[in-house]
């Protein structure tokens, strides 16, 4: 979600004519400071040579002092993010006023609210929020990312051995959630939604996901009728998940991080939605429908576990508006 | 307020005032008649041709600075106030609309019964500015991405938030008739200048400076025919960019209407414009490489406009001023715009242009 912020600051620093405001330089160097699991969803694109990995907070506040940063943009909205960046001596910090973090920040957004409560909105309109502060615009918030052909070639050959043709096509799931149990829809509802897919298209299922969440994976697999792939035992990782993703017809996903991917690769996509604020993912959906129980009292409630005990944002959930919401995203994209 | 906006619901959608606000919430209303809604657009009667017709969208008459009839807004179950004046969500009020939302701001609050209290900016002036907006210091954004937020907020999904404006069959034929004047043919693309300004307009582009850029274009590449549509009261500066450009082509009389505007950027080859609502008639209708001068105003406002579009523009330190005129006097007198030389230019257009 983050890309388009990143590839506008990339732009400003490695091009005189990508800078919107033609006179000024803004910044002369571009360092993205990222978790080391999270590095390489950037890999193979423009943004890569800008990544720096980073494996813990210490990592992150000695990273600052050694890139001697001038001005960081803080696209996390946690409190610790912004007090590593103060803490290391950064001048300028920009972000959102969220977390209890206004005091560390020397630019800040406050987002807009509704009856003195803040309102949920895109993150991506967040991020171009916080960029803006620092004289950067982005024109287009329309995630991209870039996978390298030897890894897809590795994924596709990885499927033919498990019997699945991609050129033939194939509906990828992620079935996983790691925000908690709350996001997580059934199953087997999963593994019938892949089936009723199959026997309209002729794309058999594959189903994929993160570390421990291979009894899962075998879960859809098993309740499954049409031949569902489960990758559970062969090693995954980010950059073959953004093969995966990109060479599928459709991605099934929870409310998770690959629905981002499939938006960067323009797959359509269907997500099950729980306990969070749609409006909180609210942007790039020309490819993508959102499917909810609406007029639930208790959703969203932004837990990771219900707290009512009966999850009936999830198990209310019908795999009937999942198919018709993919009959309905597949006629946007047309043929 | 998630379950008001149903299907059949009959909604009541007060549009912006000014063209560039008009034509960046047009999304909402297509995703009001996406969701089933009958749905009413308040707003000026010279921009109701640019929304397509629909079974279920009808149109109110409001001119700017006139209290609309409540009358005439009776029967509506939700109004969606997207202009920045009290007077829409007044009269909203008084017809007895029971869902009332927009913007809030000022008087409004009391107005509205879902009021979304827009973003702030807070802390040391965004970089590049030379000057923080006047308190409360509303956080400069896209008001088409504010107007999504909004109809979020009511549990409404905006899924195309590109832009869309409707051209009629006779205005392309308007068009096409005034350009074959001029011995255009009919599949022929033209570079759109938009040249003209309201004299002393902080907004303006300068003509000499217009004049520059347009030559060094038609120099560097085969650039088409130059065409200067021009409004009513913009007649001075767009004739001195004419007078600067021979063989430019001006359309001032009489001026293009708002669907003839939509139809000549259908033929664009390239755009130049200010950062007015032309600006966005050409988002809306062309993919054309299109660079915008911002001088007066600041481009947080209208940063949702896709990669083919250019922003130009010098930092000042009295800018962004969002004045209509500029108040200073001497060398600092429209200094935004002003300061602006062929070459800050010409760095945008080559690579949007990709040449």
């Amino acid at each position: 979600m983050a890309t388009p912020v990143l590839e506008a600051a990339r732009a400003a620093v490695e091009s005189a004519s990508g800078r919107e405001a033609s006179t000024t330089p803004r910044f002369e160097s571009l360092a993205i400071v990222v978790r080391s699991h999270l590095a390489p969803i950037l890999h193979d694109g423009p943004c890569a040579p800008h990544v720096r990995a980073i494996r813990s907070d210490a990592e992150e506040t000695a990273a600052y002092r050694e890139i001697g940063a001038d001005a960081v943009m803080l696209l996390s909205n946690s409190f610790g993010a912004a007090w590593r960046a103060k803490r290391a001596g950064v001048r300028v910090r920009a972000g959102s006023a969220l977390s209890g973090r206004r005091f560390l920040l020397t630019h800040a957004v406050v987002p807009p609210s509704v009856a003195g409560r803040r309102a949920p909105i895109p993150s991506a309109h967040l991020m171009r929020d916080v960029a803006g502060l620092l004289g950067l615009l982005v024109p287009d918030l329309h995630p991209r990312l870039h996978v390298r052909d030897e890894i897809v070639a590795r994924e596709r050959e990885r499927l033919a051995r498990a019997g699945v043709d991609a050129a033939s096509g194939y509906v990828l799931c992620c079935p996983g959630a790691a925000f908690g149990a709350a996001k997580l829809w059934p199953p087997a509802r999963f593994a019938e939604a892949l089936d009723e897919l199959h026997a309209r298209h002729g794309w058999r299922g594959v189903v994929t996901g993160g570390p421990g969440e291979e009894p899962l994976l075998d879960a859809v697999a098993d309740a499954s009728t049409s031949g569902v792939v489960s990758l559970s035992r062969e090693a995954r990782d980010l950059e073959g998940l953004k093969a995966l993703v990109k060479d599928a017809r459709l991605l099934l996903v929870g409310d998770s991080g690959p629905r981002w991917f499939a938006a960067a690769f323009d797959v359509p996509t269907v997500s099950v939605m729980g306990p969070n604020f749609p409006e909180l993912t609210a942007s790039s959906l020309e490819r993508a429908a959102i499917v909810r129980v609406e007029g639930l009292e208790c959703a969203p409630c932004l837990e990771r576990t219900c707290p009512m005990g009966h999850h009936r944002c999830m198990n209310e959930l019908p795999v009937e508006d999942v198919l018709d919401a993919a009959r309905r995203v597949l006629a946007r994209v047309g043929p | 307020m998630r379950r008001s906006l149903r299907e059949g619901a009959r909604v009541l959608v007060r549009m912006p005032a000014w063209l560039g606000d008009f034509v960046a919430a047009e999304p909402v209303v297509r995703a009001l008649l996406a969701r089933g809604c009958r749905v009413t657009v308040a707003g000026a009667r010279r921009f109701e041709p640019l929304l397509e017709p629909h079974p279920r969208l009808g149109f109110a008459s409001v001119e700017r600075g006139v209290t609309p009839s409540p009358r005439a807004w009776r029967g509506h179950d939700v109004a969606i106030v997207l202009d920045g004046s009290w007077r829409g969500a007044w009269a909203a009020c008084v017809a007895g609309i029971p869902e009332r939302v927009g913007f809030a701001s000022g008087a409004r609050r009391v107005l509205l019964t879902h009021a979304f209290e827009p973003a702030l900016e807070r802390g040391a002036t965004a970089i590049g500015n030379g000057v923080h907006g006047a308190r409360p210091r509303r956080l400069p954004r896209p008001f088409s991405a504010a107007c999504v937020e909004l109809a979020s907020s009511c549990g409404l999904e905006v899924t195309d938030r590109v832009p869309r404006v409707h051209v009629g069959a006779s205005a392309r034929e308007s068009l096409d008739a005034r350009l074959a004047r001029y011995g255009v043919a009919a599949d022929e693309r033209v570079f759109v200048v938009h040249a003209g300004a309201r004299p002393e307009s902080s907004k303006g582009l300068p003509p000499d400076l217009t004049a520059a850029l347009v030559r060094e274009l038609a120099v560097a590449h085969a650039a088409p025919r130059v065409v200067i549509p021009c409004a009513p009261g913009e007649e001075a500066s767009a004739r001195r960019a004419h007078e600067l450009l021979p063989g430019s082509i001006l359309l001032d009389a009489p001026p293009l209407d708002v669907s003839e505007l939509a139809a000549l950027h259908d033929r664009a080859a390239c755009v130049l414009t200010p950062d007015s609502g032309p600006r966005h008639v050409a988002h809306a209708r062309t993919d054309a490489p299109t660079w915008v001068v911002c001088g007066s105003t600041d481009p947080r406002h209208t940063a949702e406009h896709g990669p083919h579009v250019r922003i130009v523009r010098v930092d000042v330190p009295c800018g962004p001023c969002h004045r209509e005129v500029c108040p200073l006097a001497g060398d600092a007198r429209n200094a935004c715009m002003r300061r602006l030389e062929p070459r800050h230019l010409l760095d945008g257009a080559r690579s949007v242009a990709g040449h």
